[in-house]
């Protein structure tokens, strides 16, 4: 009979035994069940699920101050029902499916939440889609891909307007009212991007306009001499651009830069403090169909603004205002839950009618989007301004 | 239509230049230990965080002075590199060290959020945003700057390898660190020399592009596989090969994105790296016939 | 040397482990650490496969984070068009392997960091063609509700049936390293003029390799799809094909066991490091550079020199332990 050889080696057998059992008992003391608790005064759990590392841990910050100052206000006020809030706060790594299930998980499974806010992030929110239809906890997401509430999964929330609705708003008022032709679309190439520019597409096709040129880029990208160039040869005079910040900021530079004039028009981006502190008075001129803006003087808006800088010494911006909404809506409907579990959170989000928050107002539809309307900006002396507000089904 | 292709291959070239100095650090410490540092590009990242956040933003020094305060706190940074990263796995298996420095990216990528925050910096620069027209096409001044720098760092790389000691004794440790210890030179303190300079050659890369971009902390990772591709196009090991590897990458990036096509401008370049290998993997210039001892 | 006896006797201690792992560890584990093993249970199916050419036959491959991705989405592909679930998962495993075998064939003449690059390349392709490609991949937006075999979220009978699979790769990994093929492809790693002197068809050995590692890789990603049940290229970026290196390097190159220590460790150390919070990668790049300071051969090592001199007491004679054989 033939022996296996092999080089010299002990009988390895204990070791993956021995490793595997430390392993097991070390997880296993925080994975010990959790003692029962008087339910009377126990804090309520809310979770948050925030990219606290990697690239996008400047949009994780933002969401954290706006939900962690809405958890503060209404402890102050001395909770729900007498019972304080609890919020955990968990990573999700940026734009990561594996680490969002596992964020989404550890909330609902380990920290026994009854509502989470967020993933912000689209891939993110549909990787968490069956955990939450699963476990039966409701999610409220600003993630704007359409994609996200066509599923028709009853425990996802959306808190910021859908990208088709958008697009379609902007791409009517570009072409109705500012007569625009010749356009150009550029686009990231992640879930966001190719989702906003598939709704711009379909609104110009549906408006008998074909975009004289479409590019991509990644959010790496750093140099647009080449396709900017393009759109140029092409004959673009105008451009649709949705992407993300750092491109955005980018792509307005060197177009003032190339010396290039285009009309130019986006996704709420272009309104952004960190887009217009990086692209300065190259984004004048831009439109965009954007939700909030601090400048805008509107009494409860400039209220937010005074609130938000007595407590984090900066002016609010997007994602820490939708994400206050979005917890304050959570908030408000664990009051008016029947019961305080995630069905009955759930079901009382559903029932959301016209409530009323910095950003907007928000009113839940069967499909789980809660906001219908936005706002068309411009950019002028490189801030923005309101030019209209729209909403869907109406111009 | 020249102007068109002057502001391709301007913008191409500048590119390709930031890729070249990153590409020479490689080169240099492949030579020196035989080892890839696969966290260049986030030193880079580094040396612009600590140019911009740190001398610029926090203590406000004029540039020229925060260009020279980083050069030196990047070759601290390097000797740190040598001792604590290099020195322990110096004669462990390559692959060892290799992921010795992934570490070390982890550990940069996610150190500079913690000191400077989540948000992008940006940076004015020497010239902020002015333009200079060339052959009627307008191009970033800091273009002109940056391949200025690059040629002015080579000229004065070949001339301290050429006639100073250290620079000697560098390239007779690249070459051959036995004989160079036999020789008497203090190999393990060139070695460091080296790692120090290399840094320095990482942090003006990304002092240099950041009044272009901004100063981000993902802004290492697809540098440094672009400078990577460079070094291999170029011939591996091969100090002109990094740098002319650098500008014909830069090149083929910007030409392609505008001739062929932006969505697939990654795969055609990387493709086309991928043919190079299989047909000629010694690159332009071949490696040196250097094992790693 | 090992021998037959000895080698059927660990793997029946490896059965016997990982059925013991399977009847404890539900009742000890919440459901999120449940989960996290589930995780690092595919990480141990992608670090045996990049060992395979890693460790056994010394060829860098960057590629595995492409095979982990190719397995995935020809599943995923597969059963969307209607082919039932073991038809599919054969199937992707099968196209995994022969992409592997089309990436093993060009870069034959390929060594060190030219083979890395290439592989590096490749797994950039794959992952752009992903992104690009959304007529079949459904785009950035990824894949959802893919069905599976109905357990996607259901992490305790997941825990079993992933259990099954590692241990199929782990004694396909053991048993090829000590079986007449395994030495001779690590004689080839070790030496590669000696071996190809004794006559050795090493091109026919690098390709095979490749295809190894691209099933396993292949296996590895049938198996997120059923865990998760949804994919989306964000999961198979090329920058996480370095986490694999990581995993095989630090565990011990060229040992299935360590292949196994090194994605445990790997995906259990930043689960203990979440509560520095933003802090916990800067603390685990560090835990990477000092354990592969300390341990450059890779923890396996360790723990086979620890184990010997345990056990070292126990022999009489001065024999070498070379010849320690039963």
């Amino acid at each position: 009979m033939r022996k296996f050889q092999v080089e010299q080696r002990e009988n390895g057998w204990a070791r993956p035994f021995f490793a595997l059992s430390v392993c097991a008992a070390l997880l296993a003391t925080p994975g010990a069940a959790a003692s029962a608790q008087d339910s009377s005064k126990a804090p309520i759990p809310i979770g948050l699920s925030a990219s606290l590392t990697s690239q996008f841990a400047q949009n994780g910050k933002w969401m954290r101050q706006g939900v962690e100052l809405a958890v503060k206000e209404i402890n102050a006020a001395g909770g729900i029902k007498g019972r304080p809030v609890k919020l955990y706060v968990e990573d999700d790594q940026g734009v990561n499916p594996t680490g969002a299930i596992n964020a989404a998980i550890k909330l609902i499974t380990q920290d026994q939440v009854v509502a989470i806010v967020g993933p912000h992030f689209t891939p993110d929110i549909l990787a968490d889609e069956p955990s939450l239809a699963q476990y039966k906890v409701p999610a409220l997401t600003g993630a704007t891909g359409p994609v996200v509430t066509a599923k028709g999964n009853p425990y996802v929330f959306r808190v910021r307007l859908n990208d088709n609705a958008g697009a379609k708003l902007l791409v009517r008022y570009l072409t109705q009212v500012r007569h625009w032709d010749s356009i150009g679309l550029s686009y990231v190439n992640t879930a966001f991007g190719q989702g906003g520019i598939s709704a711009v597409k379909g609104e110009l096709e549906a408006e008998h306009i074909k975009p004289v040129l479409v590019q991509t880029h990644m959010d790496s990208t750093k140099d647009y001499t080449s396709q900017l160039l393009a759109f140029q040869k092409a004959g673009a005079k105008n451009l649709i651009i949705w992407t993300d910040d750092q491109p955005m900021g980018l792509i307005n530079k060197q177009i003032k830069t190339l010396g290039l004039k285009f009309g130019v028009a986006g996704n709420g981006g272009l309104t952004l403090p960190n887009v217009l502190n990086l692209a300065g008075d190259a984004t004048n001129g831009a439109y965009s169909i954007a939700e909030f803006i601090s400048n805008n003087p509107d009494a409860g808006i400039q209220a937010w603004d005074k609130k938000y800088k007595a407590a984090y010494g900066e002016e609010p911006e997007l994602y820490g205002s939708v994400y206050y909404d979005a917890a304050k809506l959570v908030l408000d409907a664990i009051k008016r839950a029947k019961t305080i579990d995630g069905k009955g959170v759930r079901d009382a989000l559903a029932a959301t009618k016209d409530f009323k928050g910095v950003v907007t107002t928000y009113s839940a539809a069967p499909t789980g989007d809660m906001v219908h309307s936005a706002l068309i900006t411009r950019n002028e002396n490189s801030k923005p301004t309101v030019v209209k507000s729209v909403s869907e089904g109406g111009q | 239509m020249t102007q068109l292709l002057v502001q391709l291959i301007l913008s191409g070239l500048a590119m390709g230049a930031v890729y070249a100095l990153v590409a020479l650090g490689y080169t240099l410490i492949w030579n020196a230990v035989g080892i890839v540092n696969f966290a260049q590009g986030d030193v880079v990242m580094l040396g612009a965080f600590v140019a911009v956040g740190a001398l610029t933003n926090m203590f406000h020094l004029p540039i020229i002075l925060g260009l020279g305060g980083m050069l030196v706190l990047m070759a601290i940074f390097g000797v740190a590199m040598a001792l604590l990263v290099y020195y322990p796995v110096r004669n462990a298996p390559q692959l060892s060290a290799i992921v010795a420095t992934l570490g070390l990216s982890m550990m940069l990528q996610n150190g500079v959020v913690l000191v400077w925050g989540p948000e992008p910096l940006s940076f004015t620069g020497p010239f902020g945003n002015a333009t200079v027209t060339l052959l009627g096409a307008k191009i970033y001044t800091q273009y002109l700057l940056i391949l200025a720098v690059l040629v002015l760092m080579m000229v004065a790389q070949e001339g301290m390898f050429r006639f100073t000691s250290i620079g000697r004794a560098m390239r007779a440790t690249a070459q051959d660190a036995e004989a160079a210890r036999l020789m008497g030179i203090r190999t393990n303190r060139v070695i460091a020399i080296i790692f120090a300079y290399a840094a320095m050659l990482a942090g003006l890369a990304g002092w240099l592009v950041a009044p272009l971009f901004y100063v981000s902390s993902d802004m290492g990772g697809k540098v440094s596989l672009d400078a990577f591709a460079a070094c291999i196009l170029g011939g591996f090991g091969s100090i002109p090969g990094a740098l002319i590897g650098g500008l014909v990458l830069g090149l083929i990036e910007s030409l392609g994105a505008f001739y062929i096509s932006s969505e697939y401008i990654d795969v055609i370049a990387f493709g086309l790296l991928f043919a190079v290998l299989i047909f000629r993997p010694e690159g332009i210039f071949g490696e040196p016939q250097m094992e790693r001892p | 040397m090992m021998s037959g006896r000895r080698l059927l006797a660990f793997l029946v201690a490896s059965i016997i482990v990982t059925v013991a792992i399977a009847l404890v560890l539900p009742q000890v584990l919440g459901i999120y650490y449940l989960h996290v093993v589930d995780v690092m249970l595919i990480n141990v199916i992608l670090a045996l496969g990049l060992n395979m050419v890693l460790g056994f036959g010394g060829q860098i491959s960057l590629a595995q984070s492409a095979f982990f991705g190719l397995g995935a989405y020809a599943f995923a592909i597969m059963q969307a068009h209607g082919w039932p679930a073991p038809v599919a998962a054969i199937g992707a495993v099968a196209f995994s392997g022969i992409l592997g075998a089309l990436l093993g064939w060009p870069v034959l003449r390929l060594r060190g960091h030219y083979l890395a690059l290439a592989t590096l390349a490749f797994a950039l392709i794959v992952s752009e063609l992903m992104v690009n490609l959304d007529m079949l991949t459904g785009g950035a937006n990824g894949m959802m509700q893919i069905e599976g075999v109905g357990l996607a979220g259901n992490n305790q009978p997941m825990l079993y049936v992933l259990l099954a699979v590692t241990l199929v790769a782990f004694a396909g990994s053991v048993i090829f390293a000590y079986s007449p093929m395994g030495l001779r492809v690590r004689a080839f790693r070790d030496d590669l003029i000696a071996a190809q002197a004794v006559g050795l068809n090493v091109k026919a050995m690098k390709i095979g390799l490749f295809v190894a590692s691209a099933v396993y890789g292949g296996a590895a990603g049938v198996c997120y799809c059923w865990l998760q049940g949804y994919i989306s290229p964000d999961v198979f970026g090329w920058q996480t094909t370095f986490s694999y290196l990581s995993m095989v390097v630090v565990g011990g190159l060229g040992s299935s066991v360590g292949a196994v220590i090194g994605a445990a460790l790997y995906t259990l150390v930043p689960e203990w490091l979440r509560f520095l919070q933003e802090a916990y990668f800067v603390m685990f790049g560090a835990v990477v550079i000092i354990v592969i300071a300390l341990v450059p051969g890779g923890l396996a090592g360790l723990g086979a020199r620890l184990f010997k001199r345990l056990t070292r007491a126990r022999s009489t004679d001065a024999r070498s332990l070379s010849e320690q054989e039963a």
